[in-house]
Order: structure tokens, then C-alpha cells, then sequence
């Protein structure tokens, strides 16, 4: 009976590291909508965003309103003006709402 | 706290008058067509109103004024209040008011005064007029609002050049114990100065001749330092986080429901903008009236040129409950409730300006 609780600790950071893995899926799943233009799984979370084709500064606005509209997250100028990279964004979201 | 609800003051009508000539962002050459069409899409402004070389709002708002007094049947002399709303006045010093006031026709007994605030300006301008009319017995007052924003841009600016359009409005007030409260909530945060100015020309930084100089900031962005900067990020996230909590308030505090409210008129910022504080307040599409495709940003006059051009019909069946809410450059801020009994609403004019 104890052993069926006898849980590995290491699952628990496993667990999360899947979770973070699947909320990074629907944030980029998120952002491929707007660049719609973009072949699905082109954009990974070392995309640096910037370089994609077809962005612009318009770019940077939608990017903006869909992440406040998905996690009523409101990320300023100065800090998407320092993310390079999908993973940095997801990060900033991240570190602002339980996700 | 500034909410408060000022009774005895009849919104008599409204009249507003555009340039003639349109602009497309279609056609706006200094970026690439892809870009372009994702611009109009997205902000949802197609057309703007650009006025000629060398006319101002005043001559907008003077042309909106004549049409507004003649389908009043008011007399100039009549007018006790004119007040001028407009962040393009005609001349640093004097008051464009006292232009206005000689140019109108109006009466030396007529006070007149202007004041410098753009998108959040309407709801702000009703409340002084409204507040100054209540202790005048039967007098009746003039509200100007508008501006020539093409004046202050640089056309090689996409961030701000294709959101902004000109236009001028006049509203009529007169007091009238029968009228129905008018209700507000004003508010400012002048910590976001930057996020919406004209960084040269004031007496803070007055203009040199390296103001005048061209730069490209950016790819796409080339002005100079008179002309009006845009940050476009911090604007939209100031927006949808105070507009909606600021109408909320305003609301609450009236024990009013927002399916009370007929319509709710915003400032016209930007789609997406517009969006999103429709979204988050959660109202239906047909409450909330919009100019963007055809008059784009006219600052203070977005939310006269709205009631025109889409709610003028339904205004004139049956008296209505309006939310106004405006919000920009300050940072500035605010909402009214008003209710429409009997106005005299002019369907948008066009004007060769």
C-alpha cells in the first residue's frame, strides 16, 4: 500500500516540464495563427520571431492584442523590444499568469 | 475621485464636417503592398480625411457650427459658451476661441476659451460645458472639438501617418430643467506623456533647427522631431486596460446595467484596439457603433462623427442611452452617459477644406 504512494520526486518535475511543453504548443499554435501566411510548424520556441517572413511592426501590435486576449497578459514596447525569440515571450507570459 | 453627474443640460445636437479630399492607406507608398493590406485589415482604417494646406480644425469645426446654428434655427447671439477642444489650434497665442467667437458671429458676451486635449477630449468637453451651462438660466453653448492631425505628422510615418484623419464637430447645449442627467467619469495618468506626443515646438524643448531635421528611426519611420510620435504597444495595452474598467465604473455606479445602454460610442483608435475593449466588456457588435474603414482616428471627433454617421437614424426614432468613452493621449481618459431625447443629428458633411 505505501509503495503505491511511494511516487519518484522526479516525476513531479517531469510533469512539469510536459506541462510547460504543451502550454509553449498552444502559445505557438497562438502565434502561427497570426502568421498566417507561414507553413504550420515552421515557428518553434527558438524562432527568433523577427525573422520570419512577413513581419512587420503591424506584426508586433497583433502579436500584443492576441497574447492579451489569450492570457490578459500586457506585455509593453520595452519588453517585446528585448525578446528575441518565441521562447522569450513565452517566458515574459509566462512569468506574468499561471498558464 | 471624478464621477459626477451634472442635471438641468440638453444636448441640443450635433453637427460634423470632414475634408472633402480621401486618402487610401492602400495607396501609402513608403511600405510594402503585403504590409499595407495587413495595416488596413487590421486597424480597419481604409480611408482618412485630409484637409488642405493651410485650413485648421477651426475651419472645420466653424463649417460644422454654421450648420449645426442654422438647423437649430439658433442665432449667434444667442451663444453664451463656446469652447474650442483641439491639439491644432490656429496659433500657439491667441486662443483659436476668440477667433472663433469673432468668426462665428458670436457675441462679446460670449466666454471662450480652448482646451488641449485629443482623444479623450469629447466626454471631457461636454462635462466643462455642461457644468458651466447648469448655473446659467436658458443659456445655450457651442462645443467645438476636432483637429487637422495630418498638420503634425510626417507622411513618411507609417506608425502614425495612416492611423489619423482630420475632422471637426460642434455640438449645441443649452440648459433645460427638463433634461435628463448627464453622468461621467474623468480621469488622467500624466505618467504615459510619452506614450503619445510632439516631442519639439512647446516651450519645454522649443524648436531649434535640428528640429526640423529628418530621421529615420526606423524602417518605415522617418520624421522629424515636431512631428507627432506614436508608441503604438503602450497605447493599445493603456486602452484596453482602462477604457472598459473606466465605462465599468461609471456604470456601477449608477446601478446601470450595460444592456441599458442603446449604444456605446468609443473613440475610434483602431480595430484593434476597439476590438479588444469590445471583447473584453462583452457587448454585441450591434451596440457598438463604428467609423474606422471610412473617417479613421479624428481624435476628439471620432465620437460626434460616430453618432453621424451610424446611430443618427436610430437617434431620431426614439430618445437614447449613449456610453461615450474616450481615452488617449494625456494620458487621458473618460466616460459619459447621456440620454438623446429630441437631438438634432446632421448626417456627416463634407466640406471643401
Amino acid at each position: 500500500m505505501n509503495d503505491y504512494f511511494n511516487i519518484h520526486p522526479t516525476i513531479f518535475s517531469n510533469l512539469a516540464y510536459i506541462i510547460s511543453a504543451m502550454q509553449l504548443v498552444n502559445f505557438i499554435a497562438h502565434i502561427e495563427e497570426e502568421f498566417e501566411d507561414l507553413p504550420k510548424g515552421l515557428i518553434v520556441g527558438e524562432t527568433a520571431f523577427r525573422q520570419l517572413e512577413g513581419w512587420s511592426s503591424m506584426m508586433a501590435l497583433i502579436l500584443i492584442a492576441r497574447i492579451d486576449s489569450e492570457y490578459n497578459v500586457n506585455l509593453s514596447a520595452e519588453e517585446l523590444a528585448e525578446a528575441t525569440s518565441v521562447n522569450d515571450l513565452f517566458d515574459l507570459v509566462k512569468a506574468r499568469v499561471a498558464i | 475621485m471624478a464621477i459626477f453627474s451634472i442635471p438641468g443640460v440638453k444636448l441640443a445636437g450635433i453637427a460634423t464636417t470632414v475634408p472633402m479630399h480621401e486618402v487610401s492607406n492602400l495607396d501609402f507608398e513608403t511600405i510594402p503592398e503585403a504590409e499595407r493590406k495587413l495595416f488596413v485589415r487590421s486597424t480597419g482604417i481604409n480611408k482618412r480625411r485630409v484637409a488642405k494646406k493651410g485650413t485648421c480644425t477651426s475651419d472645420l469645426c466653424e463649417h460644422a457650427a454654421n450648420a449645426l446654428l442654422k438647423a437649430l434655427n439658433w442665432k449667434p447671439e444667442e451663444i453664451s459658451v463656446l469652447v474650442f477642444l483641439t491639439q491644432t489650434p490656429d496659433y500657439i497665442t491667441p486662443a483659436t476661441a476668440a477667433l472663433l467667437q469673432h468668426k462665428l458671429g458670436l457675441p462679446k458676451t460670449c466666454m471662450a476659451l480652448d482646451v488641449n486635449l485629443g482623444c479623450s477630449g469629447y466626454p471631457y468637453g461636454l462635462s466643462l460645458v455642461a457644468s458651466l451651462l447648469r448655473n446659467m438660466p436658458g443659456a445655450k453653448a457651442l462645443f467645438l472639438a476636432g483637429d487637422v492631425s495630418s498638420a503634425c505628422l510626417s507622411e513618411q510615418d507609417k506608425s502614425a501617418a495612416p492611423i489619423f484623419s482630420d475632422a471637426g464637430s460642434a455640438t449645441a447645449l443649452v440648459q433645460d430643467s427638463t433634461a435628463a442627467d448627464m453622468h461621467f467619469n474623468l480621469e488622467t495618468d500624466g505618467s504615459g506623456y510619452e506614450a503619445i506626443i510632439i516631442p519639439q515646438g512647446g516651450y519645454r524643448n522649443p524648436t531649434t533647427l535640428e528640429s526640423l531635421q529628418y530621421a529615420e528611426e526606423s524602417p518605415g519611420i522617418i520624421r522629424n522631431k515636431t512631428h507627432l510620435v506614436l508608441n503604438g504597444i503602450n497605447v493599445f495595452n493603456f486602452s484596453v486596460q482602462i477604457a472598459p474598467k473606466n465605462a465599468r465604473e461609471l456604470l456601477e455606479h449608477l446601478n446601470l446595467d450595460q444592456s441599458s445602454v442603446d449604444f456605446f460610442v468609443f473613440h475610434q483608435a483602431n480595430l484593434i484596439i476597439n476590438e479588444s475593449i469590445r471583447k473584453k466588456m462583452g457587448i454585441t457588435l450591434e451596440q457598438v457603433p463604428q467609423t474606422l474603414q471610412r473617417f479613421g482616428n479624428t481624435s476628439s471627433a471620432t465620437i460626434p462623427i460616430t453618432i453621424a454617421s451610424e446611430i443618427q437614424a436610430a437617434i431620431s426614432k426614439k430618445p437614447c442611452r449613449l456610453l461615450l468613452s474616450g481615452f488617449g493621449v494625456g494620458l487621458s481618459w473618460g466616460a459619459a452617459i447621456i440620454e438623446t431625447n429630441g437631438m438634432v443629428c446632421l448626417p456627416v458633411i463634407e466640406a471643401d477644406l
